[in-house]
C-alpha cells in the first residue's frame, strides 16, 4: 500500500503560458533510396545467457536503451546482456556505429537519461541479482557505479518527475520468482521485493515503498484516470495481477482501474492509436498467432506449465489488450482489433512506422529456454515477428516490411538514428545478435521535436506532452524514458504526417503543467523546442 | 436379466436394424401412440427407483468416505437410477414400439446431456470455477472423444427417428442444429487427434491437448481465419468472443429445446383424435 504523504504527489496548478525558441534542422537526404521494407543490420553484440545454454529467467534476455551519451547530437544505442557484456554503440548520425565495451554483466532494464540534472545524460542498469548502477560516459569510456542510496536488486525501471519538483524521480520494480528461485526465503527474510519510487533528494534517493511483492516487467505512468497527472501502472509477469497507483492529495492511491488485463503482462505501451488525442494503453502477452495444430502442440506444454487456469471473475487473460478509454472507462479492444495474438511477445509498441499519420504496433517475439522448451528443436518457439499496419484508426492489417526476423526479440525500441525523418529499429534479442532495422520507406511526411528545458534538472522534459494538428488528425505524443519491455525510448519525438506539409496548432504541455503554443512546424525538419522561462 | 427381457432387446434391434418407413406406419397405427409425459414418467417404476436412490445412494456415500472423486460418487447415483429408467423404455418399446423407445432413450439422454452443460455453466459462471473445474456432473466424461462420440450418436439417431416419421419444422432445424454441432466437434476431434500426434511427435505423450477451440467462439476457426476476420460473422454476439464452455452449453440447449419442441410436436399430431 502506498505510505506516502501529499508531498510525494505532483498536483498541478494553474497553467501558465510558457514561451520558447524555435530551431528547425532539415532532415538529411535519404541514405538509402526508397523502397518498401526495412535494411536488416547485425551489430557485434550477442546477448548470451549461459554457456550451458538459456535457462528460464536468463532467458528473459536484456534491455536496450538510445540516447545522446556523448552530446554529438545523435542517439547512441546501448545493448544490455545476462552472460556477457553490455556493449554501447556510438552512431555516428549516417548508420555507422561504433562498439565501446564495457565490464557490466547481468543486466535487465536499461536507461540513458540525465538522473543528476547536469545536462549530461548517465546509463543506468538495473542487474539481475545486484543493485542497480549508474554509468557516465568520459574520454571514449563507460564506468559504471552503484547507485546511491539504492540497495535492492531491480528489474523493470523507469523515470518521471513524479513529485513536481523539477528532478527526475525512478520507480523500481522486483522480478520476486526469479530472487526466491536465486536465494530462497532468505529474500523475504531480507525485505522481499516489491514496487519502489525513489525521490531525487539532493545527490541521493528516498525511498518510497508502494507494495511488498512484485514480478515486474514493465512500469508506465499513463494518466489513468484522466485527471491530468501521470500515475504508475505496473505490468506483472506469472499471473500476478497488474498493479496501478493513482496519484491523489493524499499520496498513491492503490486501485485496479481495468476490467480486463493480461496475465503474463510483459511489456506496457502508451499511445494515441486513434488520433483522439487520448492515450490507450497496450500490453503485450503470450498467445500464438497462428492457431495451427503444429503451433498449438509447441506452446502446450509449455503453458500448461506457465498458465494458471481462470475463473469467469479472473480479470487476466493470457493475451494481449488495448485499453481504450470510452465512457469513463477503460476497455480492453485487443481482440476486437485483432491484435491481441502476437506469439510469445516481449516488446511491443507503437511509432508510425510509414510517416502515414497513424502509429503502426510492431511486437518481438519468441522464447528459448532449454528447461522450459527442452522438448523443441533449439530449446525455442520461433515465431516471426509481427508488425501490425493501422488503417487510419479503423483496423490492423499484418505485414512483414523485412521486420519478422529479429531472432528471438526481447528489448526493442523505435528511433530515428540517421535523422531522415523515418522511425528505425532497434532490437536486442536472446540468444542473438544485436539488430537494427534501417527504415527505407517513404510514404509521408514527418516532424520530429526535441523538448529542452535548461532551467530544470529534467532537461529533455520527460512527461511532457505534444499535441499536433496535421490536416484533419490531432496527434499526441508525451516524453518518456522507458516503454514496451526494457526499452527505453529517445527523446526525440516523432510524429508521422502523412502528406501535409506542416504540423499546426502545435501544444506542449510542460512536466510542470505549464503549455507553450507554437503555430505552425514545417514537415521534414527536427524542431528544437526551447522552454525560455 | 431374465430371457423375456433379452428377447426383447434383440426383437428392438432387429426392429430397429430392419426399419423401413412402412413398418413405422404400421406400428403406428397398429400401437398406442406415446404421449410426451410418458417419456419421464418413472411413476410405474416406483419401488425400482427407490431402491435405485438408495443403493446408489449408498455406494455414493461410500465413494464420497473413501474419498474418490466427486464425479464418481456421483455416477453411483445415476447409475442407481439406471435400471428403473431401462425397464421404463423397455415397457414404451412393448407398449409403443421400438421407435416411440428410442425417441423415448434419445429424449431423456440429450435432457441429461444438457442438463450436464447447464451444470458446467452455473459451476464458471455463478460459482466462479475454473475452467478445469467446471466440468459438470460426470466430469471425467468431459473429453474431446466423448463429445465427439456423443453428438455423431445424436445425429445418427436422429435421422433414424425422422426417417421413422419424427417429421416437422422443429425436426428438421434439429437435424440441421446437431450436423452443424456434430461438425463442430469433428472439427475439434481432429484437431486433438493431430494435436497428440504432434505432441507425442515432441516426446510430449502425456500432455493432453483437450479443450482447443473450435469453429466458435473466442480464438474459434471464425474468429482467427482470414476468410472470416473484419467480417459480419465476427460482429455476431459470442460467434467469435464466447469462451468453449459456453459455445457449448448453447448448442446443447438449442439441441435440447429443438429436440424436445420436435418430439412434442409429432406426439401431439399422432395423439389428436381422427376427425374422420
Amino acid at each position: 500500500m502506498a505510505c506516502g504523504g501529499a508531498q510525494n504527489v505532483a498536483i498541478p496548478t494553474p497553467a501558465p503560458i510558457i514561451a520558447t525558441t524555435l530551431t528547425h534542422t532539415p532532415f538529411s537526404a535519404h541514405a538509402t533510396p526508397c523502397g518498401t521494407n526495412f535494411i536488416r543490420h547485425e551489430l557485434p553484440h550477442l546477448t548470451t545467457g549461459d554457456s550451458a545454454g538459456t535457462y528460464v529467467y536468463a532467458s528473459n534476455g536484456s534491455g536496450l536503451a538510445v540516447g545522446d551519451v556523448n552530446g554529438d547530437g545523435n542517439d547512441d544505442v546501448i545493448f544490455g546482456n545476462i552472460a556477457g557484456t553490455v556493449t554501447l554503440f556510438l552512431n555516428d548520425g549516417q548508420m555507422h556505429f561504433t562498439p565501446i565495451s564495457t565490464d557490466l554483466q547481468d543486466v535487465r532494464a536499461l536507461a540513458i537519461v540525465d538522473t543528476d540534472g547536469d545536462g549530461k545524460p548517465e546509463v543506468v542498469a538495473t542487474q539481475r541479482f545486484r543493485r542497480p548502477v549508474i554509468g557516465k560516459f568520459n574520454d571514449g569510456v563507460l564506468i559504471f557505479h552503484d547507485m546511491p542510496n539504492v540497495f535492492s536488486s531491480f528489474y523493470a525501471m523507469n523515470w518521471h518527475d513524479l513529485n513536481g519538483d523539477g528532478t527526475l524521480d525512478v520507480v523500481f520494480g522486483t522480478y520476486d520468482t526469479e530472487q526466491l528461485q536465486n536465494q530462497g526465503l532468505i529474500f523475504n527474510e531480507r525485505g522481499g521485493g516489491g514496487i519502489f519510487i525513489y525521490y531525487r533528494d539532493g545527490t541521493g534517493y528516498r525511498a518510497e515503498r508502494l507494495n511488498e511483492q512484485a514480478d515486474a516487467l514493465a512500469i508506465a505512468f499513463p494518466d489513468i484516470n484522466h485527471d491530468g497527472i501521470s500515475d504508475i501502472l505496473v505490468g506483472n509477469d506469472f499471473n500476478r495481477r497488474d498493479m496501478a497507483w493513482l496519484a491523489s492529495p493524499t499520496g498513491w492511491q492503490s486501485i485496479e482501474p481495468f476490467g480486463q488485463t493480461t496475465e503474463n503482462t510483459m511489456s506496457i505501451d502508451v499511445a494515441d492509436v486513434f488520433n483522439t488525442g487520448t492515450n490507450t494503453i497496450f500490453a503485450t502477452d503470450m498467445k500464438p498467432y497462428n492457431q495451427d495444430v503444429k503451433t498449438m502442440a509447441s506452446w502446450l506444454p509449455a503453458m500448461k506449465k506457465l498458465s494458471r487456469p481462470l475463473t469467469a471473475d479472473d480479470p487476466q487473460y493470457p493475451e494481449n489488450t488495448l485499453q481504450v478509454w470510452q465512457n469513463g472507462q477503460w476497455q480492453n479492444q485487443a481482440y476486437s482489433l485483432q491484435i491481441d495474438a502476437s506469439g510469445w511477445s516481449w516488446s511491443g509498441k507503437f511509432g508510425d512506422l510509414d510517416n502515414d499519420g497513424w502509429q503502426d504496433l510492431y511486437v518481438v517475439n519468441g522464447m528459448v529456454a532449454k528447461d522450459l522448451l527442452g522438448y523443441l528443436p533449439k530449446n525455442q518457439i520461433d515465431e516471426p515477428d509481427m508488425l501490425f499496419v493501422n488503417n487510419a484508426g479503423q483496423s490492423f492489417t499484418r505485414a512483414d516490411w523485412g521486420l519478422s526476423d529479429s531472432g528471438s526479440g526481447r528489448a526493442m525500441t523505435m528511433v530515428d538514428l540517421n535523422h531522415d525523418g523515418r522511425l528505425d529499429v532497434v532490437v536486442n534479442p536472446m540468444d542473438g545478435h544485436a539488430v537494427i532495422y534501417e527504415n527505407q520507406r517513404c510514404a509521408g511526411n514527418s516532424i520530429e521535436l526535441r523538448l529542452v528545458q535548461p532551467r530544470t534538472a529534467n532537461h529533455t522534459a520527460i512527461g511532457a506532452t505534444i499535441r499536433i494538428r496535421a490536416g484533419t488528425q490531432r496527434m499526441l505524443r508525451t516524453v518518456r524514458e522507458s516503454a514496451g519491455y526494457l526499452s527505453s525510448e529517445s527523446q526525440i519525438i516523432h510524429f508521422g504526417i502523412g502528406e501535409v506539409d506542416a504540423a499546426t496548432d502545435i501544444e506542449i504541455t510542460w512536466p510542470d503543467g505549464s503549455i507553450s503554443h507554437i503555430d505552425t512546424i514545417p514537415s521534414n525538419t527536427l524542431t528544437t523546442v526551447t522552454r525560455t522561462e | 436379466m431374465n430371457g423375456a427381457f433379452v428377447e426383447v432387446i434383440i426383437e428392438y434391434f432387429n426392429q430397429l436394424f430392419s426399419a423401413r418407413r412402412t413398418q413405422f406406419a404400421t406400428t403406428h397405427g397398429g400401437i398406442a401412440p406415446m404421449r410426451m409425459r410418458t417419456i419421464f414418467d418413472l411413476r410405474a417404476e416406483w419401488i425400482l427407483v427407490v431402491v435405485g436412490v438408495i443403493v446408489g445412494g449408498l455406494f455414493g456415500y461410500l465413494a464420497l468416505i473413501n474419498k474418490y472423486p466427486a464425479w464418481i460418487q456421483a455416477a453411483c447415483v445415476i447409475a442407481g437410477l439406471l435400471p428403473a429408467y431401462s425397464r421404463h423404455v423397455v415397457v414404451v418399446y412393448v407398449k409403443h414400439g421400438w421407435w416411440s423407445a428410442t425417441l423415448t432413450m434419445l429424449v431423456a439422454a440429450q435432457s441429461f446431456h444438457g442438463v450436464e452443460h447447464l451444470v458446467q455453466w452455473v459451476q464458471y459462471h455463478i460459482l466462479r470455477w475454473p475452467f478445469f473445474k467446471a466440468s459438470g456432473i460426470i466430469s471425467a466424461a468431459n473429453a474431446e472423444w466423448v463429445h465427439f462420440g456423443w453428438n455423431w450418436m445424436v445425429l445418427i439417431i436422429m435421422i433414424v427417428l425422422v426417417v421413422g416419421g419424427l417429421r416437422n419444422p422443429f425436426a428438421y432445424l434439429m437435424i440441421a442444429w446437431t450436423v452443424a454441432h456434430t461438425a463442430e466437434h469433428t472439427y475439434l476431434m481432429w484437431r486433438y487427434l493431430q494435436a497428440l500426434q504432434e505432441l507425442a511427435a515432441l516426446g510430449m505423450p502425456e500432455v493432453s491437448a483437450q479443450g482447443l477451440p473450435g469453429f466458435f467462439g473466442r480464438d474459434g476457426w471464425i474468429a482467427t481465419s482470414d476468410a472470416t476476420r473484419n467480417s459480419f460473422v465476427c460482429r455476431l454476439p459470442g460467434f467469435t468472443t464466447a469462451v468453449r464452455l459456453d459455445v457449448h452449453f448453447w448448442w446443447n440447449v438449442g439441441e435440447t429445446i429443438l429436440l424436445i419442441l420436435a418430439t412434442n410436436a409429432t406426439l401431439r399430431q399422432r395423439n389428436r383424435p381422427s376427425t374422420n
